[in-house]
């Protein structure tokens, strides 16, 4: 009560809360409204996802089963409306780079976006293969995981200037630092 | 148009520690999260929460937590008083978009009565209005729970 009235609280959309009607998605949706407040991306491997619900591991040891686990929780939380204003979320299945599991990618997209907007055409910005291949490395030399990531790093420097990636660097190491 | 809630930080923060779906083997007994946390003064201290429910039967669940954000908006809806207010059961089933059957008032009772037992220790874990992560032992959401039935009442309702 105390905290309340100090105003240390957390924005819940209650409507939205109420419209989950699976409760393991239900246990996950605050968690994931209270990140993606602060961040506009979260992924999480089918793995951990059970780990912290406090599911049953032994019920999902085939990678099978955690695919029938993330789809569910796709299902129920797929477009439900967040705390923020305008905002919902968007879950992506993807298979991990190992192959070995799923994971979820939780992001947030605003309506007005969402109908606004038409797919961009990202356009070639360095077409020189060397200074892609110095891109790349300038990634790899700031962030790591040059051989998980080596496609998307690859694309990075097929699309982005020199200049933009050198500013996410520059934001990331700073992020990293607090 | 979506209600916000604005809920208790620190029950939502940890939202999926303190209510699991209900089918969790973990709901019927003590349970435990530990972690390491630095104090402001450097040291290194050895955070946890821990919930203990009455016995024999389940701590919180995703249901409870919905009761919960339902009795919040309750108490804002009548400007936070500090004493007990008194509210129908149906009150809560209202806010919570079900209709007032038996069987949803009985698990909405069942949700208060857990809401009232289930104790929560927070060790350096609760955070407070100075951002500091204080100490508060055997916690419960709900100091006073008194459920009348309606051939016990003159008038009134249940007092939570």
């Amino acid at each position: 009560m105390e905290n309340i009235r100090n105003r240390v609280t957390i924005p819940v959309n209650f409507t939205a809360r109420k419209s989950i009607k699976s409760e393991v998605a239900k246990a996950l949706y605050n968690r994931i409204d209270s990140l993606l407040a602060k961040m506009d991306r979260h992924e999480k491997t089918a793995i951990k996802l059970i780990d912290e619900l406090s599911l049953k591991v032994s019920r999902y040891q085939y990678k099978s089963q955690r695919k029938a686990f993330v789809e569910l929780l796709q299902k129920n939380l797929d477009g439900v409306p967040l705390s923020s204003v305008d905002a919902f979320l968007c879950v992506t299945l993807l298979e991990t780079s190992n192959k070995q599991d799923w994971k979820c990618v939780f992001t947030k997209q605003s309506h007005s976006k969402a109908t606004n907007t038409a797919p961009r055409r990202l356009i070639i910005v360095n077409s020189d293969a060397d200074h892609r291949e110095y891109l790349v490395e300038a990634i790899n030399v700031a962030i790591g995981g040059k051989k998980q990531n080596s496609r998307l790093y690859h694309k990075f420097a097929l699309y982005y200037s020199e200049n933009l990636i050198r500013r996410a660097i520059g934001e990331y190491k700073e992020l990293i630092k607090h | 148009m979506a209600e916000i809630i604005s809920t208790e930080a620190n029950y939502d923060r940890w939202s999926n520690f303190l209510f699991p779906h209900s089918r969790s083997a973990e709901i019927y007994g003590r349970r435990t999260k530990q972690w390491e946390a630095k104090l402001p003064d450097g040291r290194i201290a050895e955070s946890m929460i821990e919930i203990v429910p009455a016995q024999d039967t389940k701590s919180y669940t995703t249901k409870t937590y919905d009761v919960f954000l339902a009795l919040i908006a309750l108490w804002k809806e009548r400007n936070m008083p500090d004493e007990p207010m008194e509210l129908f059961l149906s009150n809560i089933a209202k806010k919570l978009d079900l209709k007032p059957s038996g069987k949803a008032l009985n698990s909405i009772l069942e949700e208060l009565r857990c809401l009232e037992e289930t104790k929560i220790s927070w060790v350096f874990s609760f955070q407070t209005k100075n951002n500091t992560e204080e100490t508060y032992k055997g916690r419960r959401v709900l100091s006073v729970f008194n459920y009348v039935k309606i051939k016990e009442r003159s008038h009134g309702s249940a007092v939570s």
